[in-house]
């Protein structure tokens, strides 16, 4: 009845995350950032050293650094341990007794709290529930939230439309929150992009430039590791054939692109093999 | 005119000559289209393709001493249409019946057209059968084909004239072959070759019998599921591998645990096509070549995929030399001519081309002829890999080969779940049956 043994998974990129229906922009006055549950307890149904976690815990700390930076005050919450049957309700149906040793409970190092920041107690899915987080975020002046941590498809997304309900503007960042599978992952961003929030990348909040892989230099980026190849030695106009780029990379490069709405394939990419070819077709097919 | 074959085609020639059993040497597929086409605009498509392509028209004849030539012909595919009155609900048997009806037969190389077409029509669908032989068509070459027939069909369509198609001639391809540069490259792989396979033990298979081929191979399907898929793709993400390196990985692994040794060797395809000439031919021009392979028993998943890694890179520099070659070289000096253990295809070129508004899914249902096994890896991004194991029932039973597919599954989602544990801790767990 525990919650099980998790895997891991890549985190979403941008181009896989489903166009938000609301145009919001964060704004760092009126932000609060939630990390939600990043309890040892939670995180250890993943395991020592999983890649999910160390990947999101990255990402979370990047984003914590930005909204100190940009003033915006830091929540977390965490669920208290021993809770008995009143307190738990219908989890300990669901999910059985819970947290229970105290070891388990504190957040994990890596995101300790500082005395800037402030702790809540987790009480139900949403972090709103039995607890004055909506009040304390009045107090601040705050109407939008940021949200990040685990698990997606339950507390992350409920508190999420919790919050859409209370008027208060959700953005969930897609790759610093993990989830059981990357199937109910993808489901939580859908649910909140599509009905109650906005959903957006570690990059586009913290304001990263992304490569962009339709152009010359955008692809250098990406495919000069790939051939090992130093930038100064490169010729856009010579074959990548000859630089020893093999089909399974062109093919994961065709899949990026379908992803950007650009359908392309393997035999006429081969056909003109190389660089300079390659960003005039996908120019042209942009402009189809 | 006459014109003497290219190494791969005169190889595929040999095969089909000597063996007395040319339909072993068929290639097919099956292209569903998730709707309705127009038959007529398929056929004329069809017909330009060939009118445009000498390579697809050509003959193999032979003279007295048997030194075969290729000469182009003028012969046009024929397309079979067969109405059936109802929709097919299992679209994998239905392709079965399909395969055991039109596989068993042998193609005359010197007379026949090398393709041929079966468009079946459903009131709902319609399905292209496609066999051909080897000797015109590799996997590479299936894909050019259906390139410019999906072009030709939609110009058509949309009432323009049909485009050029800019198809390599065997005189660009012997001039090609027999150029300096190219026999240099090829001396150089042959004395790279021999050399690395002389400082490497023999190769095994999963099997020890050296049973021949009789009958045409069994195939078992398997695939992993989308959670064993993503935390694949997540692992080869995490040790900066491809996510084919990783399977490869896992399939040494396996191969290391049937023989206890930690040294094995895989057959692995190559494309082999280095230039537009050779990119632009849909003849046979693949080679199945060996991957010695050295696992760094002490390491993670991490260190596996990077020795595989760069073992391809250097393979991809020796691949234009034949494997044939490479047998004969091996006998010549008196050693063992089992050059590889299991074969292993990787076929990433997933595309789903329209028939106007017609989307298609395409079907390999036969890759060539193995005489001892051959795993078919089918990537397609993000949706989780396919395999096949094409094997020689004289060599495998049934059982045997689904144990096989049974370990690449979970050693697949044990290594990737975990990808520090050493390939030792991972073989050890394939001996004892973890």
């Amino acid at each position: 009845m525990s919650i099980p043994k998790l895997n891991h998974y890549a985190l979403p990129r941008a181009a896989e995350l489903a166009p938000n229906r609301v145009e919001w922009q964060l704004e760092p006055h009126r932000a609060a950032l939630l990390i939600h549950d990043v309890q040892h307890y939670f995180v250890s149904f993943y395991g020592q050293d999983n890649p999910l976690v160390t990947a999101m815990i990255e990402n979370i700390q990047r984003i914590k650094a930005y909204c100190y930076e940009h003033d915006i005050p830091v929540y977390y919450t965490a669920q208290p341990i021993k809770q008995g049957r009143n307190e738990r309700g219908l989890l300990l149906d669901m999910w059985g007794a819970g947290l229970q040793d105290p070891s388990q409970q504190p957040i994990v190092d890596a995101l300790a709290p500082t005395e800037k920041d402030t702790v809540l107690t987790k009480w139900r899915y949403s972090a709103f529930q039995k607890c004055d987080f909506e009040s304390q975020l009045q107090a601040q002046q705050r109407d939008q939230l940021l949200i990040v941590g685990i698990y997606g498809h339950i507390g992350v997304m409920t508190t999420a439309i919790d919050a859409f309900m209370r008027d208060i503007q959700p953005f969930v960042v897609a790759d610093a929150i993990a989830d059981f599978t990357k199937d109910e992952h993808m489901m939580a961003l859908h649910i909140i992009s599509q009905r109650a929030g906005k959903v957006l990348t570690t990059a586009e909040l913290i304001g990263e430039a992304s490569t962009d892989l339709t152009t010359l230099d955008g692809l250098k980026a990406f495919i000069l590791p790939l051939i090992d190849c130093e930038p100064d030695e490169f010729d856009e106009h010579e074959s990548l054939i000859d630089y020893g780029l093999d089909s399974v990379q062109v093919m994961n490069l065709i899949s990026l692109w379908q992803q950007q709405g650009i359908e392309t394939n393997f035999i006429e990419l081969a056909q003109v093999p190389t660089l300079a070819a390659w960003v005039e077709l996908l120019e042209t097919r942009m402009a189809e | 005119m006459a014109l003497p074959l290219t190494d791969s085609q005169h190889a595929m020639w040999l095969l089909h000559t000597i063996s007395g059993q040319g339909n072993l040497f068929n290639v097919a597929e099956c292209l569903e289209f998730h709707g309705k086409i127009d038959a007529a605009l398929f056929k004329a498509a069809l017909h330009h393709v060939f009118e445009q392509t000498e390579l697809l028209r050509s003959h193999f004849i032979h003279d007295d001493s048997f030194t075969p030539s290729i000469i182009v012909g003028n012969i046009q595919p024929s397309l079979n249409i067969e109405y059936l009155d109802h929709d097919i609900v299992s679209v994998a048997e239905f392709m079965s019946q399909q395969v055991a009806t039109t596989l068993g037969k042998s193609f005359d190389l010197a007379t026949d057209c090398l393709m041929q077409f079966k468009l079946v029509r459903t009131p709902s669908q319609d399905y292209c059968f496609i066999v051909g032989h080897h000797i015109v068509l590799d996997g590479y070459g299936f894909g050019l084909f259906h390139q410019a027939l999906t072009r030709c069909y939609n110009a058509l369509n949309a009432g323009k004239p049909m485009p050029h198609c800019q198809f390599t001639t065997q005189q660009q391809l012997l001039d090609l072959h027999t150029s300096d540069k190219y026999q240099q490259r090829l001396s150089e792989a042959k004395a790279s070759l021999n050399q690395w396979l002389d400082q490497h033990p023999p190769s095994q298979s999963f099997s020890h019998s050296e049973a021949a081929i009789t009958a045409p191979n069994q195939r078992y399907h398997f695939g992993l599921t989308r959670p064993q898929w993503q935390t694949l793709q997540s692992a080869a993400n995490y040790v900066d591998a491809a996510p084919s390196e990783i399977l490869l990985s896992v399939i040494a692994a396996v191969l290391a645990a049937k023989h206890s040794t930690f040294e094995v060797t895989l057959g692995l395809v190559m494309m082999n096509r280095h230039c537009a000439i050779e990119f632009s031919c849909p003849t046979v021009q693949s080679n199945v070549l060996p991957l010695p392979l050295t696992l760094p028993s002490a390491d993670g998943l991490k260190h596996v995929a990077k020795h595989i890694n760069k073992q391809i890179k250097r393979l991809k520099s020796l691949q234009c030399y034949r494997v044939e070659h490479l047998k004969r070289d091996r006998k010549q000096q008196g050693k063992s001519i089992e050059i590889s253990g299991p074969t292993i295809n990787i076929l990433p070129f997933t595309s789903h081309p329209r028939y106007g508004e017609v989307t298609t899914r395409s079907h390999i249902l036969s890759a060539g002829t193995t005489d001892d096994l051959m795993i078919q890896i089918y990537l397609n991004g993000d949706e989780p890999a396919q395999f096949d194991i094409d094997y020689n029932h004289a060599r495998y039973s049934s059982q045997q080969i689904s144990a096989i597919a049974q370990a690449i599954v979970s050693t697949a989602s044990r290594w990737t779940r975990t990808p520090a544990l050493s390939c030792n801790a991972i073989t050890q767990e394939l001996e004892h049956g973890v």
